[in-house]
């Protein structure tokens, strides 16, 4: 608590200024947003938080996981389990997501970094990971395999909260709650030791060590953090979708998906993944719709957008388009002060 | 800052071999509490070598090495540097995507998880080395010689109570190399910390070291003060035999 | 991919390992493709299998639409794919050659999946594949029964390898290319075009992939989301034998080939990819470097 006072006190003042009319104004929205706006808004909420818990670990820490869905799909698949065939409440099946999928990360981690497997074959193991479980839970049974796992639906006007049964209204709140959440804790993680361990493995390992970092340890903590917050994605998705599909939860398309948000918004900064998730959600729905009315709808448009969207943040904004606008509008990142 | 009177380095016989390419051979030194002692030697001798077997960067085939009475065998780079021992790299290490504050600060964090106590040990060492109006930018923006102080200020902020600093002065003009000189004089005299520095540049050894070890072929040949070591014809062999190998 | 659901005898274990031995040969062709390009230019080419399955619709296309078998289609093939390959380099990667490792493989990483839904726009999800005449023969060696088609894919692969081989040991740019594999600056010194020169790799690379693709469609189905397998198979295969080298390539694509059909037989054939996850997991635990690579 004590650093959060720290926290705001120490960021620029244009910057809490900004983030308070934000919030404020997303707090506001669902009085006048449609049904569809607030779906869209949930989905720009969604791909901030898990591209904020994705930037932890690649653009704090540099490490590179293109098979984050794992986590998505393990969080999800937990808490669905349980209280699909336990009655837990996903308040407490939250907890089982965790647990998993800080296993798996610390499984993948430590396999990794005690090996000394790096940058592309870092990747590669993450992929691997992936594809290995989506194929396991096609042939899970106890979960429905790859015929789907499907949550029982309740009417949407009750708003039942211990069970996540309700309106979009809700739903739209959590998103919210969870993209603050990953925000803030994104933002006291930069100003914590391990917040500057993280950037100093990503920018020299050795010089880090010699410095007193114990990268193993750090590293894991990084994916075990990330992991964590990817898994209450999960069991968001679970409870929002109500079904489950190994093939899709699992697929590398949705790790990329993942990815995309925090690469065009900026790798390694704060708000780069919530400005990034606006404008990947904004553009694809937006061509999805015109498409729409044009007569065309054709799978695999949105992807061939997702796929240019990438190549040209990678080409031409390597960095993302959030630090240009911040120093163009004098939101300078926290960590520059001096 | 660092406990006076301590950081003592003991360096017992130390062997080291890379694929059947002896690095360094049987070399011993002894570094005594709040001493400045230079490390001296041709290109390839294997001084940095010797120097990342101390920061625990290898292990060493043969020998020990003790610090402080602790042997250092089977410690990783960063368990020594939280034994107390701070290094820098010949080759200069920025974190090139942190500020020089950040940078500094990392070091700081070394034994503490309050940002506030790591920001006043890095604005100190920051201060040490009169790089405190350069805080704000970033490393990768810097110079050669300021990356070059960047990597002390970083170590020192660990709170080593032993400094290895190997080829700080490289690229320095004489002005910025006195400076440096004053600076760990200060250190050495007002902090206790013990100092052991690679160096070519003779300027900086002849000011700074009380002692000096000679390093040829992995292994040392000479040792003594400054002027004992520039007069001692195997010294002197060593660097005419080195450049004609070259 | 393959997989059989009956118990068999003995003799039929052996068919299906030799099966498997065969279709490992042309996935070792699509891997060398992919082990040159990283051995040279030192690009995880992670469009890999989309190209393959550009390949493989190409073949399909030409045998739906004109009637021509897939075995007539390997030379124009190829020659597409050396000009698309070369274009890629060229044009897309070369630029962005000074950005950070991950940049260009992101770089791919867009455009398999740009290659990816393209396909799947154009041609719809539904599977197609090649029918040929011959597609059901089989010959018969010693105890053995064998299919035709694979034992001629296999040929044709091993005499694609040879060839490849042949350019890098004896052609003047085969030498220009691994020179510049093992010494970057020497070879910009003495005078040689990198640029042209991964280019070529690159080219030489995409050409194998799609002589692997026309192979590969008398044997498999292909969807869209071949690619994707395909680009991970292929990793898997490169980094089991060894990443640059042309013998792993080999070696690793018989390995994942007979793993694959060994395991479909013993486990549900929708689950042989996973042991050839595990064996990837294990190689990059233990021997990160491969059967046959250099520590880098």
């Amino acid at each position: 608590m004590n650093g959060l006072v720290e926290l705001v006190r120490e960021a620029p003042k244009r910057s809490v200024a900004g983030l308070a009319v934000l919030l404020l104004l997303l707090l506001l929205v669902p009085l006048v947003a449609g049904r569809y706006a607030l779906s869209v808004l949930i989905l720009i909420l969604y791909f901030a938080y898990v591209g904020q818990a994705w930037n932890i670990m690649m653009g704090f820490a540099g490490q590179l996981s293109l098979g984050h869905a794992l986590y998505v799909g393990l969080g999800a698949y937990a808490a669905a389990a349980l209280y699909q065939h336990f009655g837990v409440i996903p308040w407490v099946g939250m907890i089982a997501a965790v647990a998993v999928c800080v296993a798996a990360a610390t499984a993948i981690g430590w396999l990794a970094f005690r090996f000394g497997i790096s940058g592309t074959y870092f990747a590669l193991l993450t992929i691997a990971f992936a594809e290995f479980t989506r194929i396991g839970f096609d042939h899970f049974g106890w979960v429905g395999a790859s015929g789907g796992f499907f949550l029982k639906v309740a009417q949407q006007d009750v708003i039942d909260l211990a069970n996540l049964r309700g309106h979009p209204v809700m739903f739209y709140y959590l998103a919210l709650a969870l993209a603050t959440f990953a925000f803030v804790l994104s933002a006291w993680l930069l100003r914590s030791r391990a917040g500057f361990y993280f950037r100093a493995i990503r920018d020299g390992e050795d010089a880090a060590r010699a410095a007193g970092v114990d990268t193993f340890r750090y590293k894991l903590f990084a994916i075990q953090i990330s992991a964590a917050l990817t898994s209450l994605a999960g069991v968001f998705f679970a409870f929002y979708y109500n079904n489950l599909f190994p093939e899709q939860i699992f697929n590398m398309g949705r790790s990329i998906e993942i990815i995309l948000a925090p690469i065009i918004g900026g790798i390694g900064t704060l708000f780069g993944p919530v400005l990034g998730a606006a404008i990947l959600t904004l553009l694809s729905e937006g061509l999805t719709e015109a498409l729409a009315a044009l007569g065309w709808e054709v799978p695999g448009i949105k992807q061939i957008f997702y796929g240019v969207a990438l190549a040209v943040a990678i080409m031409f904004m390597p960095h993302g388009v959030w630090p240009a606008l911040a120093r163009r509008f004098g939101f300078t990142r926290i960590r520059d002060d001096s | 800052m660092t406990h006076p009177g301590s950081g003592s380095l003991r360096v017992e016989a130390v062997s080291k071999s890379f694929r059947g390419l002896r690095a360094v051979a049987a070399a011993s030194l002894e570094v005594g509490r709040g001493e400045i002692v230079a490390l001296i030697g041709p290109n390839g001798a294997g001084k940095t070598t010797l120097f990342n077997l101390i920061a625990g960067v290898f292990q060493p085939d043969d020998g020990e090495i003790h610090f402080d009475g602790h042997p250092l065998r089977g410690l990783r780079a960063d368990q020594v540097c939280a034994a107390g021992i701070g290094r820098t790299f010949q080759i200069v290490k920025p974190f090139a995507d942190m500020t020089v504050l950040e940078n500094v600060m990392v070091g700081g964090f070394r034994g503490t998880d309050e940002p506030g106590l790591a920001r006043e040990r890095a604005e100190r060492a920051l201060r040490a080395l009169n790089m405190a109006p350069l805080r704000a930018r970033l490393a990768s923006s810097l110079t050669l010689p300021d990356r070059k102080r960047l990597e002390v200020a970083r170590a020192l902020a660990t709170q080593p109570r032993l400094l290895l600093l190997d080829e700080v002065m490289a690229g320095l003009r004489p002005t910025e190399t006195d400076a440096m000189v004053a600076a760990f004089r200060r250190l050495n005299a007002q902090n206790g910390v013990t100092i052991l520095l690679i160096e070519h540049v003779m300027r900086a050894v002849m000011a700074l070291a009380q002692r000096v070890y000679v390093l040829h072929h992995g292994e040392i040949i000479a040792h003594g003060t400054p002027a004992e070591v520039t007069r001692d014809p195997r010294v002197l062999e060593s660097y005419l035999g080195a450049a004609h190998e070259g | 991919m393959l997989g059989y659901d009956r118990p068999m005898p003995i003799e039929s274990v052996a068919n299906v390992v030799i099966a498997g031995l065969l279709t490992g040969l042309v996935y070792g062709l699509m891997a060398l493709g992919l082990s040159v390009i990283y051995g040279v230019v030192r690009i995880v080419n992670f469009a890999h299998g989309e190209m393959m399955a550009l390949a493989m619709y190409a073949a399909v296309m030409a045998f739906a639409g004109l009637g021509i078998d897939p075995l007539w289609m390997l030379l124009p093939v190829a020659l597409v794919f050396f000009v698309l390959g070369y274009g890629l380099q060229r044009g897309l990667i070369n630029p962005f050659i000074d950005r950070p490792e991950h940049s260009q493989f992101m770089l791919l990483l867009a455009v398999a999946l740009i290659l990816v839904n393209g396909l799947l726009v154009t041609f719809g999800p539904d599977a197609r594949n090649v029918q040929v005449d011959y597609a059901l023969d089989s010959m018969v060696i010693g105890p053995l029964l064998v299919d035709k088609v694979r034992v001629i894919c296999a040929a044709v692969a091993l005499l694609t390898c040879a060839v490849l081989f042949a350019i890098f040991r004896y052609t003047r740019f085969g030498k220009a290319i691994r020179a510049c594999a093992d010494n970057l600056l020497g070879a910009q010194v003495v005078g040689l075009d990198v640029r042209h020169l991964y280019a070529l790799t690159f080219g030489l690379g995409s050409a194998c992939v799609g002589v692997a693709g026309c192979l590969l469609t008398l044997m498999f189905d292909v969807t869209p989301n071949s690619g994707p397998a395909y680009t991970l198979l292929a990793f898997i295969i490169v980094i089991i034998g060894g990443l640059g080298s042309m013998a792993g390539a080999l070696a690793g694509g018989v390995l994942i080939g007979v793993t694959e059909a060994v395991a479909g037989l013993v486990i549900s054939p929708s689950a042989k990819s996973m042991l050839s996850f595990a064996l990837l997991i294990a190689v990059l635990a233990f021997r990160p470097q491969g059967l046959f690579g250099r520590r880098a």
